[in-house]
């Protein structure tokens, strides 16, 4: 495409380099994801606090490392995304963790199986396509170091949040599922395509587990 | 094969017996087709080297050595002309690393872009190409895509002034605002223009390719192979029998044969990340170009396909 200025392989080596440079540190993203899945067991107060702080760390680690250490060499407005990734770890640093507006659960319904799913898939699809294809190392495709898996954990995470999360939390993991997609579908990363489809999914699954509270949630 | 060095392809091609094939058997023979830039008879040969992608390879050591081999192949071949933008990620300082690691760089014809919407990020922007490409004033500076031209105009004058640079130009590509670019083609001080033209894109012989011709700028041709569309498309299709006679071994030999054949076109500038299609493209500066009735010929084959 005329305003991609990279290919597929150059960006999955990048990611490949990035977890071999961090090294050890590649692992405390997914220290952070199992950690935000355990907490989900047992649903709290402190818990969704800390769950939404986990995922504020994920898309600021990604926005600085990724976006704007690493990809910014690649790509002009890299830096743009990375700002957009700060922002998005802003709104669940005081959303999530300062206000407590969300609360976590695994839920039963459709819905919650679905973000059970992508929150899962998030974890286990990038870097397992990473490693089946040969493109990078596992620990490259995890949620903090890739924004594809970042999204992909967020929208099952919110889609697991007992009461209605307010809408502007989607705001930045849809922008970067329109980008990813367009940019995948153009150089065959198809992999990039499920952010939209788990775009889709989280607005259009009806919410049947709903919580008795969650009309006077914050943000609506 | 991209970690292949010039001298492993020259070897595994020969083996292979395609080193003929490329028309590399009579390269060392005949020689290298050049033009001359019209405002100063300067000449440049007729095959460069764009970089859009394929020397966007950022930090990783692996890819960086197997750019410096294809930039090492171009300059072997007897390549010039080195294209670039800051738009192209990290292109630029790739190329200043390749050109401090390689040998046989004393043809180098450095041209590179200004894209910035604001005048004076211009000039920073133009001082970071001069750093990243290394310490030498550019060839030619072009201002991409027309963007905040009057600007950038203004100051590539002074800088030509001081000698940071020494041909000026601009650029569009995909055949977008032709009619804009035209106009601005009347600038006195321009000597270069940069477009997009093949053989399925011809929309620039109406009036571009005159315009230059008339005013007499030099005009390097992007996107010969429509960023590879072009080839893989046509390598489905058998080669005409009679592109031997102007040497074609190859479609891609073909479709630039058939661009620097224009009388009013200066260089084409193809990208390529591998060695051997280095050696391929760059097999075109030597042998003979088709005329007239061959172009008309190649054109007719080409849409028949």
């Amino acid at each position: 495409m005329g305003i991609i200025p990279f290919t597929a392989e150059i960006y999955y080596r990048l990611l490949d380099r990035i977890a071999s440079e961090l090294g050890l540190a590649a692992f405390a993203s997914l220290l952070l994801a199992v950690l935000a899945l355990a907490l989900m067991a047992k649903p709290s107060a402190a818990g969704g606090r800390l769950i939404a702080g986990a995922m504020a760390i994920m898309w600021a680690w990604c926005g600085a490392v990724f976006q704007w250490q690493y990809f910014s060499a690649l790509f002009w407005p890299a830096p743009l995304f990375a700002l957009l990734f700060a922002l998005e770890a802003g709104l669940l640093i005081w959303l999530g963790a300062v206000q407590g507006v969300l609360s976590f659960g695994y839920g039963t319904g459709l819905r919650g199986r679905t973000g059970t799913g992508l929150a899962l898939a998030g974890i286990v699809l990038f870097p397992a396509i990473g490693s089946l294809a040969g493109f990078y190392a596992p620990l490259a495709g995890l949620p903090g170091l890739t924004p594809g898996a970042t999204v992909l954990f967020t929208l099952g995470l919110l889609m697991l949040s007992r009461n209605r999360p307010p809408r502007v939390l989607y705001a930045v993991p849809l922008i970067w599922a329109v980008l990813a997609a367009i940019t995948g579908g153009f150089l065959g990363m198809w992999e990039q395509l499920a952010l939209p489809v788990a775009a889709l999914l989280a607005a259009a699954l009806p919410r049947k587990d709903r919580s008795s509270t969650e009309s006077q949630s914050p943000g609506h | 094969m991209p970690n292949l060095d010039r001298r492993q392809a020259i070897a595994g091609l020969s083996a292979l017996g395609l080193a003929a094939p490329f028309g590399l058997a009579r390269a060392g023979r005949a020689p290298i087709i050049t033009r001359p830039i019209p405002s100063t008879g300067e000449r440049i040969p007729v095959i460069g080297m764009g970089s859009w992608i394929t020397f966007n390879v950022g930090a990783d050591e692996g890819l960086r050595a197997a750019r410096r081999n294809v930039l090492q192949a171009f300059f072997d071949a007897g390549g010039g002309l080195v294209d670039s933008s800051p738009m192209y990620g990290s292109s630029e300082e790739v190329i200043g690393h390749c050109l401090k690691h390689i040998e046989n760089t004393q043809g180098l014809f450095s041209a590179t872009k200004v894209w910035t919407p604001m005048g004076f990020m211009g000039r920073r922007q133009m001082a970071t190409s001069e750093r990243l490409w290394g310490e030498r004033p550019f060839d030619l500076m072009q201002i991409h895509n027309l963007v905040n031209w009057e600007g950038h105009l203004e100051t590539m004058r002074a800088w030509k002034a001081e000698g940071r640079l020494r041909y000026l130009g601009i650029t569009t590509s995909h055949g977008s605002r032709h009619r804009e670019f035209e106009r601005v083609m009347a600038e006195d001080d321009l000597e270069f223009a940069q477009f997009t033209y093949n053989i399925v894109d011809r929309k620039a012989e109406a009036r571009l390719l005159p315009a230059a011709a008339e005013r007499g700028l030099a005009v390097i041709i992007n996107r010969p192979f429509r960023q590879g569309s072009l080839v893989d498309r046509l390598a489905r299709m058998p080669l005409p029998p009679w592109a031997g006679e102007i040497d074609c071994k190859s479609w891609a030999q073909f479709l630039l044969k058939f661009i620097v054949s224009h009388p009013a076109v200066a260089c084409a500038i193809p990208a390529t990340s591998r060695v051997d299609h280095m050696i391929e493209n760059m097999a075109v500066l030597r042998g003979p170009l088709p005329d007239q009735a061959m172009r008309r010929r190649m054109i007719d084959y080409v849409t028949s396909l």
